[in-house]
């Protein structure tokens, strides 16, 4: 299946979504001729077309022989997008943990859950970088700047 | 207060000239990093600059913008992997210059034609710049609606190698524009019940997210760049033999400089690149061109440096940013409630002017500092890549926190990484769906009020001569770029 057709039927799909949730916007007294959902009605038509010419695209290059000038293209690392959603993952990891264990500890975990999972051995260098590094972010948003960042947990576990 | 009083004004208050300073430091790192553009390192920045006056707010997003083009040159001579994309013509000649030791020579004569042709861009900005806003003030609504359906299709066609992938991105970004309340009525629309979604999706948010976050994420699935050994690499200032040699290059990459930076789309990479072939074509000794020949460095350099101030034009006379980082700037205006386009210069002129001025103390700065911070970016190249990247990380969710104080937001960063992946992927450009999501409520407001002007009347659009001649450019553009894939496809076909 060529890829620009692959996602292509993704994008249509998408535009039938949207254009089913554009059919859920109520109606107003105050409306103008247009409505809130004339734009869109609009924008889901135009990215059913574009998604429909993409698909068509797609597949008449995947029909066409390969160019002789692309012969042997190697095209992406084959495990690059495991790795990106493994980064990914972290962050939604962090979004999970933060208002249980709050900004410093979670930071701190972010920092060495990244370097590690970006092949940094354990050493006590890593845990060095992870604890300076969450005290530097710490020092430089909660102190300098004064943003009230996520306690987590802390004042109703520990006596203030 | 004239125009040049604000900008003195500007050049001797404190917070701007910090600002400056500051703006130039951190382009300067973030641009040596591979892999962290203009517009991401302005993207970091953002969230940073809701609690700053509007003044240093502007100043420190465009400085970065600055000190990044240059920045991106130190990786490009040290380790031929240039640090932006601007810099891989400079990456050319300067890694052989640094082969033959003389790449001390090769990132002085960066410096020295980067700093010119951001003045040389500055004095055209300020020239121009207001003259043009003249003009947009004779737009009515159905003109500023036209103008915003041109800046999509400008983008649209120019920004990626597909116009159905560039259109894609533009209509999708209309579609997250419409997320919130409806101008008109006041209908809520696309919530879903999530109240932090009732003003709509913060640009910032979907800025950030597919310009760093997706960056991130690429990142980790690529070895680690390669280290420089350079840590003795001495900066050495071009001498006037040398400045007179790679005067004629200078004023070709000035040109294109301005030229290319007017064009919404364009940009520093595609100014730099034409600037390199022409030089080699005045050149008298062409043939050193791919050896290490100082003008092929001088060049780029200054038509990437010219980009950074001429970029505005089209941003601050239209509202319509032509680049990334521009884009990234114009979210900056957005954010301290100032709307460019030609009424920025009647309402906020000290804004304008104290850019301008802010601009003028970023070159003398990368002058300055470019000097001196050679070792402490060697330093920072060289630094293990997984640590950089985490405090990358933890420095984006940091920043977007402090903007909102919502952990809602941070999800809506994550989403917004993991669609820019995927449009990288698949090649669809950023710039077409971030334009049109900061766009998308002055394109649809002024369409609707167009209407409700004329009781729904769309020959409202024709019968304007400033609207009808925006949507029949919009056309050729859209048209031009068509045949041109189409020509493409049939070209491969043959080859095939």
């Amino acid at each position: 299946m060529p890829r620009d057709a692959a996602i292509g039927g993704v994008i249509l799909a998408f535009a039938g979504l949207y254009w089913l949730a554009a059919g859920t916007i109520r109606r107003s007294s105050l409306e103008d001729a247009v409505g809130a959902a004339g734009v869109p009605n609009v924008l889901a038509a135009m990215l059913a077309g574009l998604a429909v010419l993409l698909i068509v695209r797609g597949i008449v290059t995947w029909l066409q022989p390969a160019p002789r000038d692309r012969a042997g293209e190697t095209g992406e690392r084959p495990n690059a997008h495991l790795r990106a959603l493994g980064m990914l993952a972290l962050g939604i990891g962090f979004l999970v943990i933060v208002p249980h264990l709050g900004y410093v500890i979670t930071v701190g975990l972010l920092l060495a859950g990244v370097a590690l999972y970006n092949h940094r051995r354990p050493t006590p260098e890593l845990w060095l970088f992870a604890v300076l590094g969450a005290a530097g972010f710490y020092v430089l948003f909660v102190k300098v700047l004064g943003i009230p960042l996520p306690p987590g947990l802390w004042p109703d576990v520990l006596p203030l | 207060m004239s125009g040049l009083a604000f900008a003195i004004e500007a050049l001797t208050t404190t917070p701007a000239l910090l600002a400056a300073v500051g703006g130039v430091v951190w382009g300067i790192f973030g641009g040596a990093l591979p892999g962290i553009s203009p517009s991401i390192a302005m993207a970091l920045l953002l969230p940073f600059t809701f609690g700053m006056e509007p003044i240093p707010a502007i100043v420190l997003l465009a400085s970065t913008y600055v000190g990044a083009e240059y920045g991106g040159s130190i990786p490009a001579i040290l380790i031929r992997t240039p640090g932006t994309n601007a810099a891989a013509a400079t990456a050319i000649d300067g890694y052989e210059m640094h082969r033959q030791g003389r790449g001390g020579e090769a990132l002085g004569i960066s410096l020295v034609t980067g700093t010119i042709g951001g003045l040389v861009g500055l004095v055209f900005l300020v020239v121009f710049t207001e003259t043009l806003a003249k003009v947009a003030l004779l737009f009515t609504p159905p003109a500023y609606f036209s103008l915003g359906v041109l800046g999509l299709s400008v983008i649209a066609s120019l920004s990626g190698g597909s116009l159905i992938k560039g259109l894609i991105a533009a209509v999708i970004g209309l579609m997250i524009a419409t997320v919130g309340t409806d101008p008109v009525s006041g209908v809520t629309r696309f919530a879903f019940g999530y109240p932090e979604l009732l003003d709509g999706v913060p640009f910032i948010l979907v800025m950030v997210g597919v310009f760093a976050v997706s960056e991130l994420l690429v990142q980790a699935g690529l070895p680690d760049w390669e280290k420089t050994s350079a840590r003795d690499t001495r900066m050495k200032l071009p001498n006037w033999a040398m400045m007179k040699r790679t005067a004629p290059a200078q004023v070709i990459g000035n040109i294109f400089g301005i030229f290319e930076g007017c064009m919404p789309g364009a940009g520093g990479s595609i100014a730099a690149f034409m600037a390199y072939n022409e030089a080699k074509r005045w050149s008298k000794t062409p043939e050193e061109f791919g050896n290490g020949s100082p003008e092929a460095i001088a060049a780029p350099e200054a038509a990437n440096n010219t980009v950074t101030a001429t970029a505005l034009v089209p941003t601050l006379t239209f509202g319509i940013p032509g680049s990334n980082s521009t884009a990234i700037l114009l979210g900056g205006f957005l954010i301290h409630g100032l709307q460019p386009g030609p009424l920025l210069f009647s309402r906020h002129p000290d804004v304008v002017y104290g850019l301008f001025g802010g601009l003028f103390a970023a070159n003398l700065s990368m002058l300055l500092i470019g000097l001196v911070i050679l070792s402490p970016a060697i330093w920072l190249v060289n630094r293990p890549k997984p640590y950089l990247l985490a405090a990358i990380y933890a420095m984006v969710f940091s920043g977007i926190y402090s903007v909102d104080h919502s952990l809602f937001d941070l999800a809506i960063v994550l989403a917004a990484g993991a669609a820019g992946y995927v449009m990288r992927v698949f090649g669809f450009p950023f710039l077409p769906l971030v334009l049109a999501l900061v766009l998308g409520y002055l394109i649809e407001s002024n369409y609707r009020r167009s209407l409700l002007l004329t009781g729904g009347d769309h020959s409202v659009f024709l019968d304007d001569p400033v609207s009808l001649g925006l949507l029949i450019t919009a056309l050729l553009f859209v048209s031009g770029s068509l045949t041109r894939e189409i020509m493409v496809l049939r070209r491969d076909a043959r080859r095939a």
